[in-house]
């Protein structure tokens, strides 16, 4: 089975993470997904703007992967502006991060974050992670879009 | 004193004289009025008999009472003429038959011509027929008012000369009252007034005399003036009832006697008063007097020079004599024991003056009676000085009142109280201790204060000054515990951000362990390589971050001594630390002159300074001609120190961050995004301060201060 709809905004300023996630998403041929490396970025993507002014190389994703600790513009303030804008808000925001922090949690949740998740330990835990990330946002995602592609997407975890 | 005594005296004396002496004076005067007018009413009596018996001759005669009967004209030619009116002195005769008809009238006026009597006279006569003695014992003496004027009236029945009746008439005699009154008054040569009660025409003086005579009153005495005295008496008519009002004026020689010899005794007691008063006070001054007056003056004088060894004359045996030996003798005494007591004052005086507290006399009011030397010495015045002042002025004003009050509420139960007072001087403000005693004469209010004070300024200040530094413990305490409790929250969110910066490589060597077992089972050498290098970078990331961490949380413990060092120098060792890197770059570094000198620990700055152009070199990017200016600006003596590059900037927003632990400006950037960090501590540390100064585009300005030191070039 193929997802390709499925596109996926991933930011990330730690390589060797981002690659870890990228890795266990194509292992489940998910592949549509951009990485940005800061706040910045993440934004000139989501707005067309900048390196991302062609739309065709930032299309909308259908759900973005957040992580807090980024340069410039840090995961807060991202999340924030996401959820302040009508044209984005719609977009589940996945906060993906290394810590346990009460505050952070409590502050993402308030900025309208779909869900708080922490990095685990482990290639193994990582692929379990984007499992149920596929299976509850993606396809939930294109249920509202009226396809039947549930289906599909358990057929596609045989 | 004596002449009012002697005024006093006469003054007894006339009022005892008045109301005894003039009041029998009076009696006798009254009396003597009245005895008087009792021998008027006494003569008139006698006339009024007089005239009844000459009538009685004439009725009681043959000839008369043949007349009666038959009228005949030689009675009356031989009779009735004027020489026996004139004889009998007597001024109307009315003879009248049995039944009162009239028979003949007479009478004789003033030129003694008989003539009859007028009509009115007659008929008021008779008016009542009262007169008419119808019976042989009947006959009428007395007197009656008549209008036409007062008569003394006889009224006898006409009999025989053998006083035979029947009684064939009335004779009826009158004469002239007044004539008689007139007479007696020249006899007794006063002046008689005899006025008919029912007359009309009476003076006020009768009036009132008419209405205070009675019965029972038949005489009332008057004084007309001082000169005259007045009696009435009332005279009664025919048949009793009253008639005649008489008065008789008297001059008043026995009360004028009474008083001129009243005067006459005060004036004679005046005058021997006087003299014997003026006697005695020169008796007095010659042997009493002036004596005591010297007496006096010699004491009073002794009093004055306080000279004991003086004494008073005393000349003369009597008793005043005695008293200025006795007055001697105490004088002795009394200098003796002043003798004694003036030794006794001045071994008090030395106790006192050479104590070291204060000591000070004071009246209720406030007023300075005595002080001792160490008083005058402690308030810096001279005796003089404090002569007449008040106590008060050594009590300050803020406290004055309550220690006022405390003073005014010392009993004799209670008489001492103790208080602290300050007393500012110019070299700064004296403590003392005071403990105050009030002496008393009395149960009620004190005589005098004593006041006695230590100086406590020492201990005063040494209690300040533990308080001083018991609040400033307290508050050291305070600001340490805030200090702590910050640096408490601050190390909690570094142990935080580290733990979440040490967890970051763990995912990453954990995951790629598993990537890499993966990769290595397919069998594909290229992924297995690289997953190999993620590993490995991984950990030596971790291991940099381990080291770093650890040099972070030393910069505020393991610390170098300070040293005076020019900044100059500490740019120089920077640069020569990183010369390598900066031959690498095309940067060019520009270092100021003559720079502060700062006080630091000189090892620390060097390495911030050196962070600082690194980072600076890390992030001046591709500008044409780089530069870095390390110098100063502000004044020398609050200088802030920089290092600047023409590089890209940092956006103000990311300013506050760049400080922040594990802060990367972007993923690119080497390093671990501590160095601005341990920058920041180190300045902090130093009590200095950091920050950025920047705009996009423009080049950064990192700022910070340090503490300075001394400079030495002193040329």
């Amino acid at each position: 089975m193929n997802n390709q709809s499925a596109t996926i905004l991933l930011v990330e300023d730690d390589e060797t993470h981002a690659k870890l996630i990228i890795r266990s998403f194509e292992s489940m041929r998910i592949e549509k997904i951009f990485w940005v490396c800061d706040g910045e970025e993440a934004m000139d993507y989501l707005l067309h703007r900048e390196a991302f002014a062609d739309r065709k190389k930032s299309p909308r994703p259908d759900l973005i992967l957040l992580d807090l600790k980024i340069p410039k513009l840090d995961g807060h303030e991202v999340l924030r502006r996401i959820k302040n804008l009508d044209e984005l808000k719609a977009i589940p925001v996945v906060v993906l991060t290394t810590s346990h922090n009460e505050r952070d949690l409590r502050k993402a949740y308030q900025n309208h974050a779909n869900s708080y998740l922490v990095k685990p330990l482990g290639i193994d835990q990582f692929f379990r992670l984007t499992q149920h990330l596929s299976l509850h946002w993606l396809e939930w995602n294109w249920r509202l879009q009226g396809d039947s592609i549930l289906d599909q997407a358990n057929s596609s975890f045989c | 004193m004596i002449a009012i005594a002697v005024f006093g005296l006469i003054l007894v004396l006339y009022s005892i004289s008045e109301t005894l002496l003039l009041s029998s004076y009076n009696d006798l005067e009254e009396r003597n009025a009245v005895q008087n007018i009792e021998r008027i009413k006494l003569a008139l009596s006698s006339d009024i008999d007089e005239l009844s018996s000459t009538n009685t001759d004439w009725a009681h005669w043959n000839d008369t009472y043949k007349f009666i009967k038959d009228g005949n004209k030689e009675y009356i030619d031989a009779n009735l003429n004027s020489d026996s009116f004139n004889y009998l002195k007597i001024n109307f005769m009315l003879f009248l038959d049995s039944n009162g008809g009239i028979v003949l009238t007479k009478a004789v006026n003033d030129r003694s011509e008989v003539l009859s009597p007028p009509d009115d006279l007659v008929s008021h006569l008779l008016a009542d027929r009262k007169l008419l003695c119808l019976s042989e014992t009947n006959q009428f003496n007395g007197i009656v008012a008549l209008p036409e004027g007062n008569f003394i009236i006889s009224s006898e029945p006409i009999l025989t000369n053998l006083g035979k009746g029947p009684a064939r008439g009335t004779l009826i005699m009158g004469r002239y009252l007044d004539s008689e009154i007139e007479k007696l008054s020249k006899m007794i040569q006063l002046p008689i007034v005899a006025k008919g009660i029912n007359e009309t025409n009476m003076s006020s003086d009768f009036i009132a005399a008419k209405s205070s005579l009675s019965e029972d009153e038949a005489t009332l005495i008057k004084s007309l003036s001082k000169e005259t005295i007045a009696i009435y008496a009332l005279l009664r008519g025919v048949s009793g009832e009253p008639s005649i009002i008489l008065r008789l004026e008297m001059p008043r020689d026995i009360y004028r006697q009474g008083e001129s010899t009243i005067f006459y005794f005060l004036l004679f007691i005046l005058l021997s008063g006087i003299t014997f008063a003026i006697v005695i006070l020169v008796l007095l001054d010659k042997t009493l007097l002036s004596r005591l007056a010297n007496l006096g003056l010699s004491v009073n004088n002794i009093g004055l020079t306080g000279d004991l060894s003086m004494r008073v004359p005393a000349a003369g045996s009597d008793e005043l004599s005695r008293l200025a030996d006795d007055i001697n003798i105490m004088l002795t005494r009394l200098a003796q024991s002043e003798g004694k007591l003036l030794k006794s004052e001045q071994r008090y005086r030395a106790i006192v003056e050479d104590q070291t507290e204060l000591i000070c006399r004071f009246l209720p009011q406030g007023v300075i009676t005595f002080v001792n030397d160490a008083f005058c010495r402690y308030f810096n015045w001279t005796r003089e000085e404090l002569t007449d002042q008040a106590f008060s002025m050594t009590i300050s004003k803020d406290g004055g009142e309550a220690i006022e009050k405390e003073i005014r509420a010392l009993s004799i139960e209670n008489p001492i109280c103790s208080f602290q007072n300050s007393y500012d001087t110019d070299e700064g403000v004296l403590w003392q201790h005071w403990t105050l005693r009030a002496l008393f004469n009395d149960f009620v209010f004190p005589l005098e204060y004593q006041a006695v004070g230590q100086d406590v300024t020492e201990r005063k200040r040494a209690e300040e000054e533990l308080k001083n530094a018991r609040d400033n413990l307290e508050t050291r305490v305070k600001e340490r515990t805030a200090e702590l409790e910050f640096q408490n929250v601050q190390m909690e969110q570094f142990i935080y951000t580290v733990s979440h910066e040490l967890r970051s490589p763990l995912i990453t060597i954990q995951g790629f362990i598993g990537l890499l077992i993966n990769d290595y089972e397919k069998g594909d050498e290229e992924k297995t390589k690289t997953d190999l290098k993620s590993i490995v970078d991984a950990v030596t990331r971790m291991d940099q971050l381990l080291s770093e961490t650890l040099e972070l949380s030393q910069i505020g413990r393991v610390a170098n001594p300070a040293e005076n060092v020019p900044f100059d120098e500490i740019a120089k060792e920077s640069l020569l630390r990183i010369s390598d890197r900066i031959k690498g770059s095309s940067v060019e570094i520009i270092v100021a002159k003559n720079m502060p000198y700062v006080n630091v620990d000189r090892m620390r700055i060097v390495e911030a300074l050196t962070n600082l152009i690194e980072n600076s070199i890390k992030y001046i990017g591709q500008t044409k001609d780089p530069k870095i200016e390390i110098g100063y600006k502000g004044s020398a003596k609050e200088p802030v120190f920089f290092v600047h590059d023409n590089g890209m900037g940092i956006d103000p927003r990311q300013q506050s961050k760049v400080f922040e632990l594990f802060y990367k400006v972007d993923k690119n950037s080497e390093g671990t995004g501590v160095g601005l960090t341990m920058v920041k501590r180190i300045i902090e540390v130093h009590g200095g301060q950091i920050w950025i100064e920047s705009q996009l585009g423009r080049g950064t300005t990192v700022c910070f201060t340090l503490p300075l030191g001394e400079s030495k070039e002193n040329e």
